[in-house]
Formats: C-alpha cells, sequence, structure tokens
C-alpha cells in the first residue's frame, strides 16, 4: 500500500461520510416532508425555497445550543457514548459495493467500493453489535432513570432483533456460498426467463420480510420505538444530552436506516445492478424507496407495547429465521 | 487480504477524528451558563428527591442469557451456510439436528415463561 | 519493521494496557468497557493472522453478546451495594498475588523459551484462498470431520439454556405470586417493593393523606414534598 493509496482511501471513506450525513440531513427533511403529507399538512416550508434549508438551521442552531452536562454523569462514558454510536452507524458502510469495479473516474482506474472483505456480511453483524455500546454506555453514564430504562430497554430490543436480522441472512448466503458483500451484488446478476432479474427477493421472500422487519426494529424506528417513547421515558437514552451530542444520536439513527437499506438493496434487491445501465444510481434509488417505505411505516402505524415487541421478536420471528433456513437448505438439496 | 482491513482501519481512523470534531467544534461558538436547576437530572421539572437506584426487573438478564446462547447458534450456522453448497444433504441432516436439540431449549425456555414479558 | 508489525504491537500494547484497566479500575462498568477494548484489539490481532472468522466471532460474540450480559448485570447492580468487593480478607489477597505472579513466571517461561510452539496447521494462506476463503474453509473442515464435537457443542448450549431460565426465573416468579411477582413496575422499582412487603404484613401501602380536621388549616406543615430536594 503506497501513500497514493493511503489518500486515496482517505478520499473514498471522507466521500462515504459526506454523502451519509447528507444523507442523514435531507432524511429529516424528506421525512417531515412526507410525513406532513399524510397528515395533510405542508411540513417545514420557511426555511429557503420550500423548506430545503431546514436542515442547515436545525444544524447550526444545534450547534449553538448550550452543552449541559448534568451533575453526576460519568463524563469519560457520557462523551464516548454518542461518538461509539455514530462511528458504528459509519463504519458499516464501507464494506458496501456501490457500483462496479475498475471504473474509469476521471482517467484515474478505482473501484467502486472501500473495501471488500471476505468476511463482510459479518463485519456488518459485528458493527451492529458494537453500535449496541453506545446505547447501554450512555443509559449508564446519564445518571438519570429515563436514560438507564430508556437504555436497557433499547438494548434488549437490539440483541433480540440481532438474532432474526443475523439469521434472515443466512439463506442468502447459502445461495451464494461467501459473505463477500461484492460476491453477492455478482451472484444476482443476470436474469431468469430472459427478463425476471435474478434478485435474491425472489428466492427469499420470507427471508426479506424477516429482514426489513428486524431492520425496522434495529433502527428503532416506528412502529418498533419504544425507545423514544416519550410518554413513558421522555426522551430515552438521550434524555441529558443537549446540542451536538444529541445531534451525534440523532445522526446515528438516520444512519443506520440508510445503512440498513443499502444492505437490504445489497443482500435481496440486486444492490448496483438493475435491468439496464447498471451503476450506483440504481443503488440509490432502491435506498431511496426502501427509506420512504420506513417514513410511510411511521406516519400510518401507532407504536407497539413492549412486551407485544419482545414477543414478536422471540415468538414470532425466531423461528420463522430458522424455518426460512431449513426451508432454503432443504430447496438447495432438492433441486441440486 | 490484509489490505482491506487497512483500509477499514482507515476508514474507521477517518470517521473517529470526524466525530472528535462534532463533539469539540461547538466549544468554539456555543454558550456556556450554568446554574444549578439547569444541571440537574431530568425529573419532569421537579426536584430530584431519590438518587438513582433500585432494583429492575431480571427478564432482562434472561434476554440477554438466552441472546448469547442464540447468537452462539447463529455463529455456527454462518460457516454452514456458506460451505453448504459442499455439504449437501448430509449438511442439512447434522444441521437439523443441531437445530433440533436447541428447539428443545427454546421450548423448555418458553414453557417456563422466559420469553413472556408481562 | 513493517506495517504489520508495527500494527500488531500497536495492538497487543492497547490489548495488554486496557487488560490491566480492566482489573485496576475502581467502577466495574469502567472494567466492562475496557475488557471490550482489549477484546476488540484482540480481534484486530487475530485479523493480522489471516483468521477473519475467528476475528467475527470475537466482535460478534464476546464483545456483542457476552460483555452486554456483564454490562447489563453490572449496571443494574449499584457499586454502592457492592461494599464488601474491597473487603477481601488479606490472606486471599496475598495468595491472588502470589498465584498471579506464579501464572505470569510460567507465561513468560513459555515465550522465552519457545517449548511450546502451536503446531503448523496443513492449510496454507493459498489453500485457504482456493477454498473461497476462511469462513468457507471452516464450514467445510467443521462439518465434516469436527461433526461429533458440533452436536455435543448443541447439547451444551441447551444445558446453558435451562440453566439460565432456571437462574434467571426462580419458582417464587412463576408459582403464588405469578401476577404480582411479574409486574414489577420499571419506573418505580422501591415503590413496588414496599408495596409487597405491605401487603405481606397486611397493611395499607400507602399512608392515607392526613388531611387534618375538617374546617382547620394547618400553617405549620410544610407542604408535601417541599424540603427534601437534595
Amino acid at each position: 500500500m503506497t501513500a497514493g493509496d493511503i489518500v486515496e482511501y482517505v478520499v473514498k471513506s471522507a466521500i462515504i461520510i459526506v454523502f451519509l450525513l447528507t444523507a442523514f440531513a435531507y432524511m429529516t427533511l424528506y421525512e417531515r416532508k412526507l410525513v406532513g403529507r399524510v397528515q395533510v399538512r405542508h411540513g417545514p416550508n420557511r426555511v429557503g425555497p420550500g423548506g430545503l434549508l431546514q436542515p442547515v438551521a436545525d444544524g447550526v442552531k444545534l450547534l449553538f445550543k448550550q452543552a449541559i452536562t448534568p451533575r453526576g454523569v460519568d463524563f469519560p462514558l457520557y462523551i464516548l457514548a454518542p461518538a461509539i454510536s455514530v462511528v458504528a452507524a459509519l463504519v458499516t458502510f464501507a464494506v458496501i459495493p456501490v457500483g462496479p469495479g475498475g471504473v474509469n473516474l476521471f482517467g484515474y482506474r478505482t473501484d467502486l467500493w472501500l473495501a471488500d472483505l471476505d468476511v463482510g456480511v459479518l463485519f456488518v453483524l459485528a458493527m451492529s453489535s458494537l453500535g449496541v455500546y453506545g446505547i447501554v454506555l450512555a443509559g449508564y453514564a446519564s445518571n438519570s432513570k429515563y436514560s438507564l430504562l430508556g437504555g436497557l430497554r433499547a438494548s434488549a430490543q437490539l440483541i433480540s432483533y440481532e438474532l432474526s436480522l443475523g439469521l434472515s441472512l443466512v439463506g442468502v448466503l447459502m445461495l451464494t456460498g461467501s459473505l463477500s458483500l461484492n460476491d453477492i451484488v455478482n451472484g444476482q446478476g443476470g436474469t431468469w426467463l430472459g427478463f425476471i432479474p435474478r434478485w435474491y427477493i425472489l428466492v427469499q421472500p420470507l427471508a426479506f420480510i424477516i429482514y426489513a422487519i428486524s431492520g425496522v426494529a434495529e433502527t428503532n424506528r416506528a412502529p418498533f420505538d419504544l425507545v423514544e417513547a416519550e410518554q413513558e421515558l421522555v426522551g430515552g437514552y438521550h434524555t441529558e444530552y443537549t446540542g451536538l451530542r444529541f445531534a451525534l444520536f440523532f445522526m446515528a439513527e438516520y444512519i443506520n436506516m440508510v445503512t440498513i437499506s443499502a444492505l437490504a438493496a445489497t443482500l435481496f434487491l440486486g444492490g448496483w445492478r438493475g435491468p439496464f445501465f447498471g451503476g450506483p444510481w440504481w443503488l440509490l434509488l432502491k435506498i431511496a424507496l426502501l427509506l420512504t417505505g420506513y417514513v410511510l411505516l411511521r406516519a400510518t402505524l401507532p407504536r407497539l407495547r413492549y412486551d407485544q415487541l419482545m414477543h414478536f421478536g422471540w415468538r414470532v420471528l425466531l423461528p420463522l429465521s430458522l424455518l426460512n433456513i431449513v426451508i432454503t437448505a432443504i430447496g438447495i438439496v432438492l433441486l441440486g | 487480504m490484509v489490505d482491506n482491513y487497512a483500509i477499514i482501519l482507515i476508514m474507521i481512523l477517518t470517521v473517529l477524528g470526524f466525530g472528535a470534531l462534532l463533539l469539540s467544534i461547538g466549544v468554539l461558538v456555543r454558550p456556556y451558563k450554568p446554574t444549578p436547576r439547569k444541571l440537574q437530572s431530568y425529573e419532569s421539572g421537579v426536584p430530584n428527591i431519590e438518587p438513582l437506584k433500585g432494583r429492575y426487573t431480571p427478564r432482562f438478564y434472561v434476554i440477554a442469557i438466552l441472546f448469547v446462547i442464540f447468537d452462539i447458534e447463529a455463529i455456527f450456522l454462518f460457516p454452514w451456510a456458506v460451505a453448504f453448497d459442499q455439504l449437501g444433504l448430509f449438511g442439512l441432516v447434522e444441521m437439523v439436528l443441531f437445530i433440533v436439540i436447541l428447539l428443545i431449549g427454546y421450548a423448555y425456555a418458553w414453557r417456563r415463561g422466559a420469553l413472556e414479558w408481562v | 519493521m513493517d506495517w504489520a508489525t508495527i500494527i500488531f504491537y500497536l495492538l497487543a500494547a492497547v490489548a495488554v494496557l486496557t487488560a490491566a484497566g480492566v482489573v485496576f479500575a475502581r467502577n466495574p462498568v469502567h472494567s466492562a468497557f475496557a475488557l471490550v477494548i482489549s477484546f476488540l484489539n484482540v480481534a484486530g490481532i487475530y485479523v493480522l493472522l489471516g483468521a477473519e472468522f475467528l476475528a467475527a466471532v470475537q466482535v460478534i460474540v464476546y464483545t456483542g453478546a457476552i460483555l452486554v450480559l456483564f454490562l447489563f448485570v453490572i449496571m443494574l447492580v449499584r457499586p454502592e451495594d457492592l461494599r464488601e468487593l474491597n473487603t477481601a480478607p488479606r490472606v486471599q489477597t496475598a495468595l491472588a498475588w502470589l498465584l498471579g505472579l506464579a501464572l505470569f513466571a510460567e507465561l513468560g517461561l513459555v515465550i522465552a523459551t519457545g517449548v511450546l510452539t502451536g503446531a503448523r496447521g496443513p492449510y496454507p494462506p493459498e489453500e485457504v484462498a482456493a477454498a473461497g476463503g476462511n469462513t468457507q474453509l471452516i464450514g467445510r473442515i467443521l462439518y465434516s470431520e469436527f461433526l461429533l464435537p458440533f452436536e455435543v457443542a448443541s447439547l451444551v448450549l441447551l444445558v446453558a439454556v435451562v440453566a439460565a431460565v432456571i437462574l434467571g426465573l426462580p419458582d417464587r416468579f412463576l408459582t403464588g405470586e405469578r401476577a404480582r411477582g411479574l409486574s414489577l413496575s420499571l419506573g418505580h422499582p422501591t415503590g413496588a417493593d414496599r408495596v409487597l412487603e405491605a401487603e405481606r404484613r397486611g397493611v395499607p401501602a400507602v399512608d392515607a393523606p392526613d388531611l387534618g380536621e375538617p374546617g382547620t388549616i394547618d400553617t405549620g406543615r410544610a407542604p408535601v414534598g417541599a424540603g427534601r430536594g437534595r
């Protein structure tokens, strides 16, 4: 690895970070607009044309907010927690291929992914399991009962749905025979009967449904947003955070949504491949559609109770994902 | 192969730098006017009368332990899945046996109410 | 010295330092977090060795699952409740030091003399790459040659499930006091205890508010809750 390579990877990392931050900023606006539409109102429309500068205004406002550190907090962990959340969220994207390899970009030959790990899928799971620490430590370090309860609930929810999330991927891995996300995208190239794309969602529909539901639960989004059930928990694990420290948690949540959508697109919907002109735009389109699904879920569904949430994860999704694995294995053995 | 991890390392360092920047940049511009009331932890607007202390339901422990066990099971499934094309029917039978044995434990936990949450 | 060696020493140094932190930290949550960092560095060392799958397992199972369990347990038992933690008998402390140093000397001796070197596996890097990767090879070997240990592992996990349920949910949660025992209010944990205790003794859990004699106004009494703030 030469110095030039290192510069290339730093630039690529920076591009990914900037992309994810922009996606985060405009996702907040898009969500508010769309939820507004569903509720027959306009949503933010004062800052800039059609409210387009609203995310900037929000960011600047948060920047100028006082950073209140309540008495009795465990400061090192208190300040580490949001950083852990956001780092785990951002780094996951490093293994997602956004396009084909060996592309000429401004006369410079490069691959459209940052890293192609042999254990890419496991890397994603590992990062999402590290993200739990941001929440647990925030809950503990804040020295507040709402934070502690919110943190506990959130982490119990995350670990419960992590199981079915991980197990739902096993079917795809059996079809591909590889944990590398690049191999998984390449396995979905080509078509059946000349026009049906060979996407894994068509052979693994149950797995996709399990993944989608667990993904929503993993990102603490409605209808699984018990973590932020303000009627009972105030703000959950980030009750005691203000200003940019709070913004980091917020950022981590939205970036996780983008990453979960990008993974769903990569694992089940053919990644950057499309019926024609394959490339990053297809991935972007799929991510945008999945994110719209997220927002519509939030706009239409009421929040579950905590016992319903745990029952659903342990009693429905877990057995279903095991069933899916066995069915897939039988199918592969029978069909060769 | 290790090169790919070097890239991940670069990414992690970049992200860490970025996170540190975000956490510290506000110091330059934001005001800081603490008052004793403001520094209290949140309690719906009334003074805190009890230090944070108490006991919580043991369900959280049970869920965490069950998670550890089933997570290990999931980990066993990954190498099996990627090697499945070579294992074939044999692989299917042994994994069904593995899952069935674990499902006995799952059924037991269910029956004893470990998966109930009220 | 090439980059891999430098990174190895960095990872090893952080792993050892944080492991020391686990022992010396006063706050158990800090100990657990130091252990998280130590484990992550160990995972990094596995990557340097080319054991990618092992590194992933290290992160997912050890840091992602087992240490979360540790944190759950530690967080909910406040350190103040564990006064006896730092009051071990002197003999015990001395013995612990002695045994620890002996173990340290043994390990140092083994490393320094190189008596014990790991057996070289039959799979050089080229063969691993030909099999499609570390994970594929592990899958192929684990599920053919090591079939029996694998199935026995499921029995071990089964025992663990049973033990977890029995230890975590003692019978009193499930028999007579079923409904009540399981509905400990999370928001008011101590309150729920007081209610249970009061019911056991057959007295009302909450005193009826003393409204005073009708027609009198008790100005001498402070309003409820006043003066209790800390």
